[in-house]
């Protein structure tokens, strides 16, 4: 095969800037401005592009369009690299980098060939049956000899290779809102954008390609197209090119993916390479085309061998003469006009026709213009060349009244097929439309839904042009679907198409390809038939028919058709395999958008968090939330910083971030009600101006969050939860209120991000609060006891502070409003400095709340019972409260349920870590009787300590000897099972 | 409203505006960050709704107040119900539509808890077309409309008005989902400061 640009001069409204280069392994060719991939190799007679997936059979171009299975390059190089482009749909952009795959040292010459002369062991079902075990060896213990042969068979089998670096790219989402969607942008795509357009509405036309114009581009006349294009621009229609619609969803909502074409560094750092658009049209018009069948006959797969219109494509698109020794073997009229063009541009062309008659329209066309035609003929075998891999010669067959016989052999270096065509019925198939097979068309049919789907053109088995474009007309025209449907049943050939899927002789051997992507033939199927596996479901996941990259375009009808010819049935009755989204290709990139790295989950900031980085703060993420983890000095580690912390907190001044604890507004008349059913204890009797502790359980009787709730007014309180549950809290409040009690007047409004929260600890803490309020009385002890609520101004700022205490000292947690918050932080900080004080992080928090016995999300796990943690009495006997039926249940108050416990070393320089379980001396085996949840260091103590559960709790370990055996990490000890309440049990430091 | 002391109100967002905005708008993109806000939320129940219509009735606002996500004006403020018994009021610096009466309606200072950004400009559109799922065709989003979305599966409020979009980030989020914005914006022209 020899192909060539006709007129390998510019054109004279080209220029020198339409000349662009790229490299094919590395080696520099030029091409011209629009060329696809393909073009350009042909351009340059490049014929042999790849090494087929199993066989490693030599594979060139194929076709012109997105059902290329053989043509499959790697572009770009690095970080940048991206396997398995089809070199038929690409555009070629200046200096392009162009690898072939799946070949090595070379694609002309590949070691991998050989495993096509092995071909009869790797035949369908080869893995299946040889990795089950060799028998009778390895009878059901077959997974060892996959393990061994797996890298073999990674290494020669497959397509290309994706860069192993990280993306440097970035791509995103849009959305898209349009009265009518269509998609494709052919003859009958751009009449249905026109008239849709002329009813006034909105519509967007999608289209593949690079350029506007589907079959229009391969034809020798432009002028339609360019009329068509301007009456589009002035009716002021939206065009996206380069946008493939890969799956039609519920509602008429399309995935459309568009390719953004990158110029220069500036445009890499600003683009996204592509856009995920996710379109929701009111109307969707599919005129998504047909693509053109071909047929299976030995070595089908050659080098030289392709579809009839993208030798048409190439010619009148791109201006490249495919070859000067053409055959074409057709079964239906659309090759004779193609014949005749590649006539015209100086081929020698000769037409095998599998029909023994044709129509006087057609005979007309071609009669004088030197093209043979042999009626009744077909191919049966291509054969290559003796030094070269391309096509050479073709062994020809007639048909007989018995089948086919051999005519003799005709020289050419390329060969054509036309077997027919099969819409575009994909984005249909994706809803689960009806799916028709046509016999009179050979072809599969959908009518969209009758109510807001259509389809259009050859997508919906038309092909001549001009019915094509007025079934697009007609859609406009009908207001009942039903009459719309009936004038499609129009538009076969001027002589009807004569089936054709399989050309064989039995005296002619070889392998002739059904999916030429996937290496799957003939005999594969026919072997799937023997097999039992009939279901067109079960063939295709046995043979691997219609995978990969092309999903079955050129390949499915034929395997179908044998399917059918071996069960003796219709293909109609076979059925065919509901097409699945992605129609073609896309990365996950686009779909993922920008929601990666640094945006692949949003950080929720605190109003402190300015303050905290400025003052060295080493920050964390808890959930969403960032918060200060430890305030480090000069070279403190986490361990010192954290120890330092909590020592000068308790001695004299710390001061935390609580901004991220969970603030519900809850009002209205019937609150104090609504907060007495939602907590265990009692709230009816808490007075305005005090807060109280509170536990809520979920319906099935376990805690599910606890918290402090301030009584702001008469009917309004505020309530504080746990920074992981807020959202959970929120929603079940709500569910509350909307769905049980509903005759309640409450309304609740999270106010999470209206305050900043700042805890303020320690024996020194009153004394600092005194110098900042504005009228420091309302912070004595008279004035604002333990558990009271106030608002009091800092420079006239309005906040709302609770003595309230997580660390165990004495405590105030003031609530500012977020944008004072930075602000009134840095005047208790630059205060504080008259003092011992210190800023403490979510580690120290811990460590001083761990001494105390208070529990968080650690222990209140969603396992545990009010009567676990210790609070037993905090469920109230005189009033009900959500879950308070179910924690009654007898398994929930077995006496040696797991109980929260302390837990020291016995040897007191001797540490341990979360997650390690607790058993008796000597029982180290089975079931654990505990398991640690916190442990920290405690400076108060000095040594380590933990909270934890233990079956029966305290009492019933007292004379035990109890083991910590972390088998983990190796870590064994003794430990002492003690009261949670390890620091000042008593609680006096509460009160300063 | 600033106050006078030394504790000044500082937006989540103050770090990437400067204090004193440029005059001078973009053509194809431009934000601007509405400080110092002021957001009063109204709540009533079923029950409590004619009492409540009455009141908002001395107002002399126009009757699509009860509508949801409409904007209506009284002077310089504006109210709009944003969930079935719940309406904000906008810029009431004078406390207007502040009630005292607990037992029909409830009122809740939401003014810090959203970070409000100003999006003008011809790619404004496109540029929050990345982000949300809602048509914002003006024809299906008209002037004064104000929706609650989300953006990268945060709630968000937006509010058409005449020449640009008003939009409602949650305080604890505005970062992240502003630097999400800008570098959406900047492929239409926005310079990161």
């Amino acid at each position: 095969m020899k192909s060539a640009r006709i007129n390998n001069v510019l054109h004279p409204q080209e220029t020198k800037d339409d000349i662009i280069h790229f490299y094919w392994n590395k080696k520099k060719y030029f091409a011209k401005k629009g060329d696809s991939i393909a073009a350009g190799l042909l351009a340059n007679n490049l014929n042999i592009i790849g090494r087929s997936f199993k066989y490693h059979r030599p594979r060139g171009v194929m076709s012109a369009g997105v059902e290329e299975a053989g043509a499959l390059v790697t572009i770009g190089f690095g970080a940048r690299t991206e396997p398995n482009i089809r070199a038929s749909t690409a555009e070629l952009t200046d200096g392009l980098h162009i690898y072939s795959q799946n070949a090595w040292p070379s694609v002309k010459f590949d070691f991998g060939s050989i495993l096509n002369f092995l071909g009869r062991f790797f035949a369908a079902g080869f893995y299946y049956k040889t990795f089950m075990g060799i028998p009778p060896f390895e009878w059901g213990r077959g997974t060892r000899i996959w393990m061994f042969f797996e890298r073999f068979i990674r290494k020669a089998a497959g397509l290309g290779k994706s860069s192993r670096l990280p993306d440097p790219d970035y791509y995103e989402h849009l959305h898209t809102h349009t009265d009518i969607l269509v998609i494709g942008s052919g003859p009958s795509g751009l009449q249905a954008a026109i008239s849709a357009a002329k009813t006034g509405k909105d519509v967007l036309i999608v289209e593949q390609d690079y350029i506007v114009g589907g079959s229009y581009l391969n034809q020798q006349n432009k002028k339609e197209l360019e009329e068509q294009e301007e009456l589009l621009k002035n009716l002021g229609v939206t065009i996206l090119t380069r946008t493939t619609a890969f799956g039609l969803y519920d509602n008429t909502t399309v995935g459309l993916v568009e390719i953004i074409p990158l110029e220069g560094q500036k445009d890499l750092l600003k683009k996204p390479k592509q856009r995920f658009n996710i379109c929701r049209a009111t109307n969707v018009i599919l005129a998504t085309g047909a693509i053109e069948r071909v047929y299976a006959f030995i070595n089908n797969d050659l080098p030289g061998i392709m579809s009839v219109n993208s030798a048409r494509a190439y010619l009148n698109r791109y201006g490249i003469l495919i070859s000067k020794n053409i055959v074409i073997s057709t079964n239906n009229d659309s090759a004779y006009e193609t014949a005749l063009e590649l006539k015209n541009a100086g081929a020698k062309v000769t037409i095998l026709e599998i029909r023994e008659q044709i129509g006087d329209k057609l005979l007309r066309q071609i009669s004088g213009s030197g093209i043979n035609l042999f009626l009744g003929s077909g191919v049966a075998k291509a054969e290559k060349g003796f030094n070269n891999s391309s096509i050479n010669k073709i062994k020809i067959v007639e048909m007989t009244d018995d089948g086919w016989r051999y005519a003799g052999t005709l020289f050419c270096d390329c060969l054509l097929i036309s077997a027919g065509w099969s819409p575009v019925i994909h984005l249909a198939s994706h809803q689960n439309f009806p799916i028709n097979w046509d016999e009179e068309k050979a072809c599969f049919i959908s009518f969209g839904d009758e109510k807001s789907v259509f389809l259009v053109g050859s997508a919906a088995g038309i092909w001549q042009q001009k019915q094509c474009i007025n079934s697009a007309k007609e859609l406009f025209k009908y207001k009942s679907k039903q009459k719309y449907k009936h004038s499609l049943i129009k538009g076969g050939w001027e002589t009807p198409i004569a089936p054709l899927y399989e050309i064989r002789l039995a005296s002619i051997k070889g392998k002739a390809f059904v999916d030429p992507q996937n290496d799957v033939t003939t005999s594969d199927i026919r072997l799937a038939h023997q097999e039992g596996f009939i279901s067109v479901e079960h063939m295709k996941r046995y043979t691997t028919l219609g995978m990969a990259t092309d999903q079955g375009k050129i390949g499915n009808i034929i395997g179908l058709a044998l399917m059918a010819d071996a069960l003796n049935c219709s293909i109609s009755q076979v059925g065919v395999t509901r097409f699945r989204p992605p129609y073609t290709s896309i990365s996950l990139g686009a779909l993922a958008g920008r929601n990666r790295q640094s945006h692949f989950k949003l950080i929720r900031r605190t109003p402190f968090n300015n303050f905290s980085l400025k003052n060295n703060a080493v920050m964390i993420n808890t959930g969403l939330w960032q918060r200060p983890w430890y305030y480090p000095e000069q070279s403190e580690t986490l361990d010192s910083s954290y120890r330092r912390e909590a020592t000068i907190t308790r001695k004299s001044i710390g001061i935390c971030d609580v901004s991220s604890l969970g603030k519900i507004m809850i009002q209205g008349p019937d609150t104090t009600e609504f907060i007495n059913r939602i907590y265990t204890n009692q709230f009816n009797s808490l007075p305005v101006g005090k807060a109280r502790y509170g536990i809520m359980l979920r319906d099935d009787g376990f805690v599910f969050d606890d918290g402090t709730t301030w009584r702001l007014a008469d009917h309004c309180y505020l309530m504080t939860t746990t920074t992981n549950n807020a959202a959970s809290v929120m929603t079940k409040l709500e569910e509350l209120l909307q769905l049980r009690w509903s005759n309640l007047n409450v309304q609740i409004t999270s106010v999470t991000d209206q305050w900043g929260g700042c805890a303020i600890a320690g024996p020194n803490s009153r004394n600092l609060l005194s110098k900042i309020i504005d009228n420091p009385v309302e912070i004595a002890e008279e004035s604002l006891p333990f558990m009271g609520v106030k608002q009091i101004s800092i420079q006239t700022v309005i906040c709302n502070i609770a003595r309230i205490s997580f660390s165990g000292e004495l405590s105030y947690e003031i609530y500012i409003p977020s944008d004072y918050a930075q602000s009134v932080m840095e005047l208790i900080w630059s205060r504080a400095q008259e003092f011992e004080s210190c800023l403490y992080g979510l580690e120290a928090l811990g460590t001083m709340r761990i001494e105390k016995g208070h529990v968080t999300s650690a222990e209140i796990d969603g396992r545990v019972t009010i009567e676990d943690i210790g609070l037993g009495g905090m469920a109230s006997k005189k009033k009900d409260f959500v879950g308070g039926i179910l924690k009654n249940r007898k398994a929930l108050n077995h006496s040696d349920r797991p109980q929260l416990v302390g837990i020291f070393p016995k040897n007191k320089n001797k540490s341990f870590k979360v997650g390690a379980l607790l058993n008796e001396a000597g029982l180290s085996k089975g079931h654990p009787i505990g398991w640690v949840t916190s442990v920290t260091f405690s400076p108060a103590l000095g040594h380590w300590i933990a909270l934890g559960f233990i079956e029966g709790g305290l009492n019933s370990v007292k004379d035990k000897n109890i083991v910590l055996s972390d088998k983990l990490r190796s870590n064994f000890l003794d430990v002492e099972i003690v009261s949670p309440h390890m620091f000042d049990p008593e609680g006096t430091r509460l009160y300063g | 409203m600033v106050k006078s002391s030394n504790i000044s109100r500082i937006n989540a967002l103050d770090a990437y505006f400067p204090k004193k905005q440029e005059t001078a708008v973009s053509a194809e993109i431009d934000f601007k960050l509405v400080r110092d806000s002021k957001l009063n939320q109204l709540a009533t129940w079923p029950n409590k709704i004619n009492e409540f219509q009455k009141k908002i009735k001395n107002f002399q606002i126009h009757n699509d107040y009860l509508k949801p996500g409409i904007v209506c004006h009284s002077g310089n403020t504006s109210i709009v119900r944003v969930e079935p018994f719940k309406w904000w009021v906008l810029d009431d610096y004078s406390g207007n539509f502040k009630f005292d009466q607990e037992n029909f309606v409830m009122n809740l200072d939401l003014s810090h808890s959203f970070v409000q950004i100003k999006m003008s400009g011809i790619f404004s559109n496109r540029i929050l077309a990345h982000h949300v799922p809602i048509d914002l065709r003006e024809a299906q989003f008209p002037v004064d409309k104000l929706i609650t979305t989300s953006m990268h599966h945060v709630s968000i409020k937006l509010w058409r008005k005449q020449n640009y979009w008003q939009i409602f980030l949650p305080r604890s989020y505005s970062e992240s989902l502003w630097r999400l914005l800008s570098e959406t914006a900047e492929q239409y022209g926005l310079k990161q400061r």
